[in-house]
């Protein structure tokens, strides 16, 4: 199981949330919340593969948190 | 079909890819290798309206240097890509190495109490800031780890000498490790001195530790911003770096290549007493002064309204001690600005220093990592700053807990290395000064809430601007002297005596 820690002041929980639908058929995830992260668990029976979606899903959430405007923007929209 | 235009050839008086900035009279063109013209303002308007006659000697200029589109037909077409690639992979030697420079925060406790402390000081009764034996050598196995062939070990603080102990344990084990890893080794000790002894000193110089220190100028400001408690902290450290500097010459090492680095910290009370900075650190016998601007970590984000100041201020600060300090140069005495000798090693002598905080991308967990006392890993030493001010988006794990692969592909290493890619940077894409230059996200982070920043607005970006300016209009003003002693002060010279032997 590999585990991401994306700290919620450098991405959007939305971009997370649709990184991880867009590589949903490509191995089993969980999500999960701490206090300073957005937490993503992703297993796959091939390791070599697990890392492969885990760094692919990690380079989609952090474009999908720039081309939307940065973490700071989520704040922004809830104030 | 016979109505098509028909292709014409590609105009070879048309400008390949460019930046440009006005610096006084003339405009600085840079290209994407990193080479640079200085035109005038007619010349400038002959080449950005394409009508630069082939043939002239500007035209000559401008191809020579890359900065006009090739007809792809030519002989040395070929040869020209390959030398535009070379330099370019030259420029950015530091990517695929991995991080090179580990910071180890031994202790967090401090004798000295800084106005400014980025560090974030710990009184010295604070025992539980110090890095145990057992943490120490899992921090080192960690270090070794890297993909770097090129390791260096800093000791930080704190005061690292208050843990001395600790430094020398990890010295030794390092250096029993490093027989198998064998890594080109070396060590550096950032400290305030005021705890050096003999002992410790022998100790040092026996494993060749490099040793860097903190002037803040003349007595009177360095004991008022760092302050001792019932001694001068500027004789403390003057007494031990002219200590030091002696023994390197009974060493048989050459002075001019080996003594004690200092570091400025400039606050509001520098500014004005730039004369006497440069002065106190020639009288100490230093070849190099950094003018480093305050930074808003640590202490100094409380104290900012007695040590910061407008960088306007600052900018013209820099360009009096820089004007001083060639001036000096002038009559025979060498010294060096810091700032200036990375920009212009980059400028003029085509290759980068890496300067972690001025490159591209910056050097946050991919050029170097800061370990903390209790074992937390770092992207870099600001990242470890803002832990200590309540702010742990930096940290990406823990040295027993997490694994090397993880820290570098970490989603937070990843954000940091786009953050600081000027290529894909609003303004840092079009500037001028983009192959040159650098941003730090975790200053955009802390000063602007966006490891992206706004560079218009970044504090870090006017002074990086306003050096380069000053730096170009010097060199638009060509001024024989001043152009010999910016080409010596872009050469690098090995300190081989620091590095560690591998093998016994």
């Amino acid at each position: 199981m590999t585990v991401l820690r994306f700290h919620r002041s450098l991405y959007l929980g939305t971009a997370v949330d649709e990184a991880v639908k867009g590589f949903a058929t490509f191995a089993e995830f969980e999500l999960s919340e701490e206090p300073e992260h957005w937490v993503v668990k992703l297993t796959h029976a091939d390791v070599d593969r697990e890392r492969r979606v885990a760094g692919e899903l990690g380079n989609w959430a952090l474009g999908l948190s720039v081309q939307k405007g940065g973490a700071g923007s989520e704040a922004k929209a809830r104030a | 079909m016979s109505q098509l235009v028909p292709l014409r050839g590609r105009d070879t008086r048309s400008q390949a890819f460019f930046r440009f900035r006005h610096v006084g009279e003339k405009v600085v063109i840079t290209n994407m290798e990193g080479q640079f013209l200085l035109l005038s303002r007619p010349e400038f308007d002959l080449y950005a309206t394409g009508k630069v006659e082939a043939g002239s000697a500007l035209h000559g200029l401008l191809s020579e240097r890359n900065f006009l589109r090739s007809d792809g037909q030519g002989a040395g077409d070929a040869a020209r890509t390959a030398d535009t690639v070379s330099r370019l992979q030259s420029r950015k030697r530091f990517l695929h190495q991995g991080p090179n420079l580990h910071i180890v925060v031994v202790t967090l406790r401090c004798n000295e109490t800084c106005v400014y402390c980025h560090a974030s000081r710990a009184n010295m009764d604070a025992t539980h800031t110090d890095l145990t034996p057992a943490l120490a050598e899992q921090t080192v196995d960690k270090i070794l780890q890297s993909t770097s062939p090129d390791v260096t070990i800093e000791f930080q603080g704190g005061e690292p000498l208050v843990n001395f102990p600790v430094v020398k344990h990890i010295i030794e084990y390092a250096l029993e490790k490093n027989r198998t890893v064998g890594k080109k080794l070396e060590f550096t000790m950032v400290s305030n001195l005021s705890l050096m002894d003999e002992e410790k000193l022998a100790y040092l110089l026996q494993h060749k530790v490099q040793i860097c220190t903190s002037i803040d100028g003349p007595e009177h400001i360095h004991d008022k911003q760092r302050r001792l408690p019932g001694l001068s902290a500027h004789r403390a450290a003057t007494t031990w770096i002219k200590r030091i500097n002696d023994a390197y010459r009974e060493m048989g090492l050459d002075d001019t290549l080996y003594h004690v680095e200092a570091l400025l910290t400039t606050t509001a009370e520098t500014l004005p007493n730039w004369k006497a900075v440069v002065d106190t650190y020639v009288d100490l016998g230093c070849r190099a002064l950094f003018l480093r601007p305050v930074d808003p970590f640590g202490f100094a984000d409380k104290t900012g309204h007695r040590v910061e100041y407008p960088r306007m201020q600052y900018l013209e600060f820099y360009r009096q001690a820089v004007d001083y300090m060639l001036e000096l140069n002038r009559q025979g005495i060498q010294i060096l600005e810091r700032f200036a000798a990375i920009f212009l090693t980059k400028i003029l002598g085509g290759e980068d220093p890496n300067f972690l905080d001025i490159r591209n991308p910056c050097g946050a967990g991919i050029g170097q990592i800061a370990y903390n006392y209790d074992g937390k890993i770092f992207t870099c030493d600001e990242g470890r700053m803002l832990h200590e001010m309540g702010d742990s988006t930096f940290l990406i794990g823990e040295v027993g807990n997490t694994s090397y692969r993880d820290l570098m592909g970490h989603e937070t290493v990843r954000a940091l290395t786009i953050a600081s890619n000027l290529d894909a940077q609003p303004d840092c894409v079009n500037c001028a000064y983009n192959p040159y230059c650098g941003v730090c996200p975790v200053h955009n982070h802390k000063t602007q809430g966006s490891i992206f920043g706004r560079m218009r607005e970044s504090s870090l970006c006017a002074v990086h601007k306003g050096i380069q300016d000053y730096l170009f209009g010097k060199l638009g003003e060509g001024d024989p002297h001043v152009l010999e002693t910016f080409r010596r002060w872009t050469t690098v010279r090995d300190r081989s005596h620091f590095v560690q032997a591998c093998s016994t």
